[in-house]
């Protein structure tokens, strides 16, 4: 029977498999795939060949180099973290007190003629797809050379303890809420007490050990800056080697021995001695795997419980479920049943991102920005933390498009998947697409807004510090230089420097949610619609491709904008009239300007799509 | 009233709908009946403007829905064989949003009115996860006929229903129709269809195969007799067709 459960995991993972290769039939998912497969190995081949992993102390030279001069030290932190680990399980309410079951799997195999032994190995079967992807990916990234076998044994081997610890935690935990309450409660008092007892002997000890780590180290001799970023071999290993013979107090290495013992294989260098390693940790597997499945713990209620509590958890509208009765009856702005339909459209849309009245927003929002300008200044704050607030506004101000586009979601994509309902409604293709495309973009510009209010803020709290404190600024605010130039006081530089961004702002974000939508009519399918993202390579590579489309479209939709404020500063040349701060609000309206146009006529481009949409093929058969 | 003239839509090779034609005048309810794939939902769906047809012309009231898409959509109402509703509005929502788009003066009023008929007047701020299959429906029903339309469509209306709640949905269909609707029924359930429908049409392979009253589409098929019901009627003709 265990071999026709073995055989029930492989078909369904030769499921998935074959799932996937026949969806790579279809060249958009093919183009997808070889895009993000090459992502990613772009990334990976760049991390690695940066040498981040080989050159920090996780990585496998750094790795035998400790492993071999400071051995000691480094085997017992191994030990502490996996005897908290074990500790945790106790002390901590986290964790699930069920076997990892599918609602399916528990449907199938529980009225299936199974002995529960074989159910709950199942449960544990399972697991091993994870556990080996991860062993190999630290594996690959951890282990060098020869040592790459023993490393993958010794990785696999300290994952299934993990986990079976995990599983064995969780059905004694769950017997001992089936058995008498004395008796459960007795058992808990005295793994308390137990931990007590260990932790209290333990934790001197370690802050001993590891005070005089500290001082073997001598962190104020390093120059950070210097020895250590430059690799300095010599210097290191000096300080390897003063850890290392700091001397190890017998009660502290007897307390932790049984977890070094489990722990063993991943320091041990050489076969024989990795091979008696594994001794400890393979008894200790074999202990858990037997007291898992002779556990007469009753899982099958709680399981099923754990399968829907994670079916719900990973159902995209639970955020709605948790709203309150007032909270469900507000809305961004009232919506009288007469006037423009499209309005319908922008209400529904924003309220997917909050149902918060827009007026309360902007009353928060400025209460927000008072609050940082007045407390740091209240607290007379450092400098440092008015710069910091405002390039905070400043950074995060070219982001605005992109969260408009890619975070909100309230446009088109969430629309597609209810096309039965929306190809029905009667309105214009241009409006409705419109009405999908100003949604995010409102929202954006509020974000986008209060970027540039944290500015203000930042600049505000050093007025109202300077006013009540009587303190100069030491430093120098952002814009001072500019403000210089444009010989206009830096309040006034800052105010015009504003009304120049805003309609900037407005525009990127209604520009590329026009593109963004425009995209989406012309390749649905290559769009993750509805509210779940869609995971995996195909898609991975689908967004990587949208995002380029994106930006470099972007980058020709601000050309116009750019040659209308370059011919502007020609002109300015040309005549010889100066330079003044009040130019900036009208170079932001000369980029803007051409924005909103070209959204104005993507919407109309968009609009026709929608028009003469057949959603058959792509939507409506790939049942969305 | 519904005109359907020569529809044809298919998919790669495959036709789904083949040069169908209907009309269902005002109150009449027609049902459109037919096996497993013979071309319902896609012909409901191209009478609605949800995919658009290769061949063939649908009007609504006298309005184009390929010329006057605008008119013609908001004189009509569907209802899809699934409920698809939007997962981050409420019950009240989805009949304000509703009412704003079809314009539709005494939308509050109305709505109020249709959740109470449907007996939803107490979970209006509700999301649709926390609905049931049939009360999805009935709010889908409820957003359909909040315009007062002049042609419903309606495909599968009784899927998910409770016996209380299917009795309740035949008599809001009726008085729907009686009211001077052009109604349209497709179900799987033929006695549904038998008690409701003034007139028949039996589709399959994308083809009309019988059109009529229930005694016309009988004297059709006069092999069975005039005692046949309309399960063995609709055997007959969908089995002879595969055949």
């Amino acid at each position: 029977m265990t071999s026709t459960l073995l055989r029930l995991l492989m078909m369904s993972l030769r499921g998935r498999l074959l799932r996937w290769a026949r969806q790579l039939k279809r060249p958009k998912y093919l183009v997808g795939f070889v895009l993000g497969t090459l992502w990613i190995l772009f990334w990976a081949f760049n991390w690695m060949s940066q040498g981040i992993v080989q050159a920090k102390f996780v990585g496998s030279q750094a790795f035998e180099q400790l492993g071999g001069v400071a051995s000691e030290p480094l085997q017992l932190l191994a030990a502490v973290g996996f005897a908290l680990v074990v500790s945790l399980g106790w002390l901590l309410p986290f964790g699930r007190l069920a076997l990892p079951l599918k609602e399916s799997e528990l449907h199938l195999l529980l009225p299936a003629p199974l002995t529960r032994r074989q159910l709950i190995q199942y449960a544990l079967l399972k697991a091993q797809v994870p556990i080996v992807i991860t062993t190999v990916v630290f594996t690959i990234l951890w282990g060098s050379g020869s040592r790459r076998g023993l490393m993958f044994v010794a990785l696999w081997l300290l994952f299934n303890l993990l986990d079976h610890y995990s599983k064995w935690l969780t059905m004694t935990q769950l017997r001992l809420r089936q058995v008498s309450s004395l008796v459960s409660r007795a058992v808990w008092v005295s793994i308390w007490a137990a931990l007590a007892l260990f932790w209290g002997a333990l934790a001197p000890r370690l802050y001993a050990y590891g005070l005089a780590i500290y001082e073997a180290i001598g962190l104020e001799e390093i120059d950070f800056g210097g020895t250590l970023d430059r690799g300095d071999a010599a210097g290191v290993e000096q300080i390897l080697a003063r850890v290392a013979d700091v001397p190890t107090d017998p009660v502290l290495a007897l307390l932790l021995a049984p977890f070094r013992w489990v722990i063993a294989p991943l320091f041990n260098t050489g076969v024989g001695e990795f091979t008696l390693g594994l001794v400890p940790g393979a008894l200790a597997l074999i202990l858990l795997h037997e007291g898992i499945v002779r556990s007469r713990a009753r899982f099958e209620d709680a399981a099923f419980e754990h399968a829907r509590k994670e079916a719900t958890k990973k159902s995209p509208t639970r955020r709605y479920r948790k709203l309150s009765e007032s909270s469900r009856k507000r809305s961004p702005f009232s919506l009288p049943p007469v006037g423009r339909p499209e309005m319908a459209i922008i209400w529904k849309n924003i309220m997917q991102c909050t149902r918060i009245p827009l007026t309360w927003l902007v009353a928060g929002g400025f209460g927000l920005l008072t609050a940082v300008a007045l407390i740091p200044a209240l607290f007379q704050a450092h400098d440092a933390v008015f710069i910091f607030i405002a390039m905070m506004g400043v950074i995060f101000l070219p982001m605005i498009p992109w969260i408009s586009v890619f975070a909100l979601r309230n446009d088109i994509r969430m629309e597609l998947p209810q096309i039965d309902l929306t190809r029905t409604l009667p309105l214009p293709g241009f409006r409705y697409v419109m009405a999908a495309i100003v949604s995010p973009a409102i929202v954006g510009t509020l974000i986008g807004a209060l970027a540039v209010g944290l500015t203000v803020s930042a600049y505000a709290g050093i007025r109202i510090r300077g006013l009540m404190f009587g303190e100069r600024l030491y430093g120098e605010m952002p814009f001072t230089n500019l403000s210089r130039i444009l010989e206009q006081p830096l309040g006034l530089t800052i105010g015009l420097l504003i009304a120049g961004v805003l309609p900037i702002v407005a525009g990127s974000a209604v520009l590329c949610s026009g593109m963004n939508n425009l995209v989406t009519l012309m390749f649905p399918a290559w769009i993750g619609l509805g509210p779940t993202t869609v995971k995996g390579m195909a898609a991975l590579g689908h967004r990587m491709l949208l995002a380029m489309v994106l930006a470099l479209a972007m980058l020709v939709a601000l050309i116009p904008g750019a040659a209308m404020v370059t011919l502007a500063i020609l002109i300015q040349v040309m005549l010889d009239m100066g330079w003044s701060g009040w130019l900036l609000p009208v170079w932001g309206l000369l980029v803007a300007v051409p924005m909103f146009v070209e959204a104005w006529l993507i919407a109309i481009v968009a609009g026709r799509l929608w028009d003469a949409l057949d959603p058959s093929g792509e939507l409506l058969e790939a049942g969305s | 009233m519904i005109e359907v003239e020569g529809l044809v839509k298919s998919y790669g090779s495959f036709r789904a709908v083949d040069g169908l034609s209907l009309r269902v005048e005002a109150g009449e309810i027609l049902g459109l009946v037919g096996p497993n794939g013979a071309g319902k939902t896609t012909t409901l769906r191209c009478m609605t403007g949800i995919i658009p047809p290769q061949q063939g012309r649908v009007r609504i009231d006298g309005h184009d829905l390929a010329t006057e898409p605008v008119e013609a959509k908001s004189r009509l109402a569907f209802v899809p064989d699934e409920p698809r509703l939007f997962d981050h509005l409420t019950v009240s929502d989805h009949l304000t949003i509703m009412s704003r788009i079809y314009g539709v003066a005494d939308g509050a009023a109305r709505g109020a009115e249709l959740l109470d008929g449907f007996g939803l007047g107490d979970r209006k701020n509700a999301f649709p996860t926390e609905l049931s299959r049939g009360m999805k429906q009935k709010l889908m029903v409820a957003m359909a006929l909040i315009h007062r339309p002049q042609a419903l469509v309606l495909d599968e209306p009784l899927t998910g229903l409770d016996p209380a709640a299917m009795r309740q949905m035949k008599q809001r269909v009726k008085a729907t129709a009686e009211e001077g609707v052009a109604v349209i029924i497709s179900s799987h359930m033929l006695r549904l269809v038998e008690e409701l429908c003034h007139r028949i049409v039996i589709v399959n392979h994308g083809k009309k195969l019988l059109e009529g009253t229930l005694e016309e589409i009988r004297a059709a098929v006069p092999e069975l007799g005039v005692d046949a019901d309309f399960e063995e009627i609709f055997i007959q003709a969908t089995g002879k067709d595969n055949a």
